[in-house]
């Protein structure tokens, strides 16, 4: 199977209007990444951007003509791969955090600049590590990592959904099992590879 | 012509016709001085909110408020059914019960209630948009044009359309629908409050299993075939329990029987698409009304400090009746006229207001006419800015009525709502006498302050010297009964009003013998909500034909007209309680 490029290049290579509306989001962003517009994944992407963006602002995300978005090139590219990554992630099963947390998340486990994309196989290989927690091959308590997250994160994420959340990476083999409740975290070098599909 | 009943939730149900639409559920009291549906900040509130100028709604816990636009009835109707199914979803949940104590509880913040509305916003508004709209198709075939109106709404009908479209029939397809949005909302959420109590319970203690968003995430994820298998299922309960098929059940039968006989079919679906889904099943899930009895401990542990939380339904509630179960939901309805509330102002002749230039004013209008408002006190404080010194007034004058001529006045650039007050049965025989051969004279009581009778011995028989129109805002069933407002022997003669003015309608009702006639205003499903309730409190004694109204014309267009351009909303909460 030969994947066209990461995520990220993906991301850089398209053509993100100034203002974002849903039109593009579903019509021009999934359907570049082979999701159907018209999909459980797709509500799930969306769901996930809105919440990202505007939190409860449930007034903008059900204003009249549609949501609109202006966001700085930077932050939408990293706003759309959130998105992608926290949807396909729960749709791969990673279900004991509501999906609209998973992008806050999701930085403690992957590596989001090695996602790779393959529209030709309508997937997401996506490789599981602690890349940005400083933390190395350390056994740490899931407390660690939780306590890593942003305190408005905290704020709506249940640590019994957390815990659970590791849990299910190390049963699924993409963490290791320390001991003693704790959690090792592989190497940047040697990540597990989780298969994500469109179906 | 075929007369359907549809069901707009489980325990609540829709009459339609090509000429009716009646529909019921439970409600709880609104309360306008607090009304969320009023604030700029709707993040408390779910919404119903079109392009341009369309009509809108907007559902808070304590109440919803409804501004039909335009003359569309498909979309009135939508709009209305919409925001019904926030209310029938709230009130029947436990996550609905939560977000009603949160509301109601002192202390407990908005932020808190804003997080358990937005973790139930996604199932929320895909549940009221799926199902108004395949409600309101029984009377617009083309009703999914609507959604041009209101384009956000479309992917979230398309939500429950997608995972429901393996079924046979709307009404099963309502039937799951209703079973699944209430399967997501009743995790055993309370006992979480209940533990915390009385600190306020955090979202980050609420487990995600438990959040009703997350829940309809993961049972959307079914696949066809287990729809399919748990719709047979239910298909295989009803039959056992009802001896037929469940678009078969008869009509005419009660709602509390059509209620059972649907709640069989709908727990059948959810008991076995969660058993055969282990991601479901895995999720805490209480039975249906399984809330109450934690509920009723948070309200009795909240009451034990010294604290009143009223929640829409009681653990020993016995079924409610048909016009019981509409009248709860009229309760909680307000058709807003315009955006906000006048400013008003109260003046006594004599004294900062001359009554010659009051009656010129009324004289001036296009079709000369006087109107005398009723109200009790409660209601005219809450329906305008007042300034402080009229609302020290009307305190002294609680609990009423006040009886006054409204008018339309600019003071100082703004437009102010100038009640010329009638402070006792000779003023009034003054002002009549003055008035008389200068055009239509009415007085409009509303019926809440009309069934207070404490006042009556001394002002009707001077009132009737004018046609007397008993505005209706508050439910019929407590008016019947001799020497009550709809009698108990008499025949009723009603009739539909066209008003010319889009969004609103009317119907008048006259009881033989009566000197009043009763009018009730509102969007066409609350005027076909009371009709409803008419013909189920009456019975044979109604007739909705046949009858001469000539000589009240002139006098229900002046009321209308003048009701219409003073009051800031239609309520029928019997005057706010």
């Amino acid at each position: 199977m030969t994947h066209a490029s990461t995520l990220a290049e993906h991301v850089d290579n398209l053509e993100i209007p100034d203002e974002l509306d849903r039109d593009w989001f579903t019509s021009s962003f999934l359907v570049s990444c082979g999701i159907d517009p018209h999909s459980d994944v797709a509500d799930l992407c969306e769901d996930v951007l809105l919440a990202s963006v505007l939190g409860d602002d449930a007034a903008f995300h059900l204003r009249p003509g549609g949501w609109r978005l202006n966001v700085a090139g930077t932050a939408v590219k990293a706003l759309l791969t959130g998105a992608l990554l926290g949807a396909a992630l729960f749709h791969y099963g990673a279900t004991d955090i509501p999906a609209e947390l998973l992008p806050a998340v999701i930085p403690l486990v992957v590596d989001v600049n090695r996602v790779r994309l393959s529209r030709r196989e309508r997937e997401l290989l996506v490789p599981l590590r602690i890349a940005s927690a400083g933390l190395g091959e350390m056994a740490v308590s899931p407390h660690v990592l939780y306590n890593r997250l942003e305190p408005s994160v905290r704020a709506e994420l249940n640590f019994g959904d957390f815990a659970d959340f590791c849990d299910r990476l190390i049963a699924a083999g993409h963490l290791d099992d320390a001991g003693l409740g704790d959690v090792r975290t592989r190497p940047g070098g040697r990540p597990a590879w989780i298969r994500v599909t469109w179906t | 012509m075929g007369r359907r009943k549809l069901e707009l939730t489980s325990r609540k149900r829709c009459l339609v016709t090509e000429d009716e639409v009646s529909a019921q559920q439970a409600s709880t009291r609104g309360a306008e001085e607090a009304d969320p549906t009023l604030s700029t900040d709707l993040s408390c509130c779910l919404l119903l909110i079109g392009e341009d100028e369309a009509s809108s709604g907007i559902y808070s816990p304590l109440a919803y408020r409804l501004r039909p636009r335009g003359d569309d009835l498909a979309e009135h109707h939508v709009m209305h059914l919409h925001e019904i199914h926030h209310k029938a979803l709230n009130d029947d949940t436990a996550w609905g019960a939560l977000i009603h104590v949160a509301a109601r509880h002192p202390g407990w913040t908005p932020d808190f209630l804003a997080l358990l509305v937005a973790n139930c916003r996604t199932v929320h508004e895909s549940f009221a948009s799926f199902m108004s709209v395949s409600l309101a198709r029984t009377r617009h075939h083309d009703v999914d044009r609507v959604f041009d109106r209101y384009p956000v709404y479309r992917p979230l009908a398309a939500r429950f359309e997608r995972l429901l479209r393996p079924l046979q029939g709307q009404h099963r397809r309502e039937l799951a629908a209703t079973g699944i949005a209430r399967w997501c909302m009743s995790a055993p959420v309370i006992d979480l409050a209940l533990s915390a109590y009385p600190e306020v319970l955090t979202l980050s203690a609420i487990p995600s299993a438990m959040r009703p968003d997350h829940r309809f995430r993961l049972a959307v994820r079914v696949d066809s075939g287990q729809i399919e298998a748990a719709a047979a299922a239910a298909d295989r309960a009803f039959r056992k329990d009802n001896g037929g098929e469940v678009d078969t059940v008869a009509l005419t039968e009660t709602d509390a029987a059509l209620d059972t006989a649907w709640g069989v079919w709908e727990d059948a679906f959810v008991a076995h698409l969660v058993a055969s889904v282990p991601r479901l099943a895995a999720l805490p899930t209480l039975p249906p009304n399984g809330h109450l009895q934690s509920a009723a401990s948070l309200t009795r542990a909240a009451a034990a400090g010294g604290l009143t939380v009223e929640l829409p339904h009681e653990t020993d509630e016995a079924p409610l009746s048909d016009i019981e179960s509409v009248q709860r939901l009229l309760n909680a309805t307000t058709l807003a006229l315009r955006e906000f509330p006048y400013r008003g102002a109260l003046a006594i002749p004599g004294g900062e207001v001359d009554l010659e230039e009051v009656l010129a004013l009324c004289e001036a209008s296009g079709r000369p006419h006087v109107v005398l408002h009723g109200r009790r006190v409660v209601d005219l404080a809450r329906s305008f800015n007042f300034g402080r010194g009229d609302r020290g007034r009307l305190a002294d004058l609680a609990p009423g009525p006040v009886f006054a001529i409204r008018n339309l006045i600019d003071h100082d650039g703004e437009e102010v709502i100038l009640h010329t007050e009638v402070t006792s049965p000779d003023a009034f025989a003054s002002l009549a006498g003055s008035w008389a051969g200068r055009g239509v004279a009415a007085v409009c009581v509303t019926a809440s302050c009309f069934v207070e009778e404490a006042w009556q011995q001394g002002w009707l028989p001077a009132l009737r010297v004018w046609p007397i129109v008993v505005l209706v805002d508050l439910g019929l069933a407590p008016m019947v009964g001799e020497g009550r407002l709809l009698g108990s022997q008499e025949h009723v003669y009603g009739t539909y009003l066209g008003l010319g003015r889009g969004g609103v309608r009317a119907l008048a009702w006259h009881v033989d013998g009566h000197p009043h006639v009763m009018l009730v205003l509102g969007d066409d499903l609350t005027v076909q909500l009371f009709a409803g309730q008419l013909e189920d409190t009456l019975g044979l004694r109604l007739s909705l034909e046949d009858s001469d109204w000539s000589q009240w014309l002139d006098v229900l267009a002046a009321v209308t007209s003048n009701v219409l351009e003073t009051e800031p909303a239609l309520r029928y909460d019997a005057g706010g309680g």
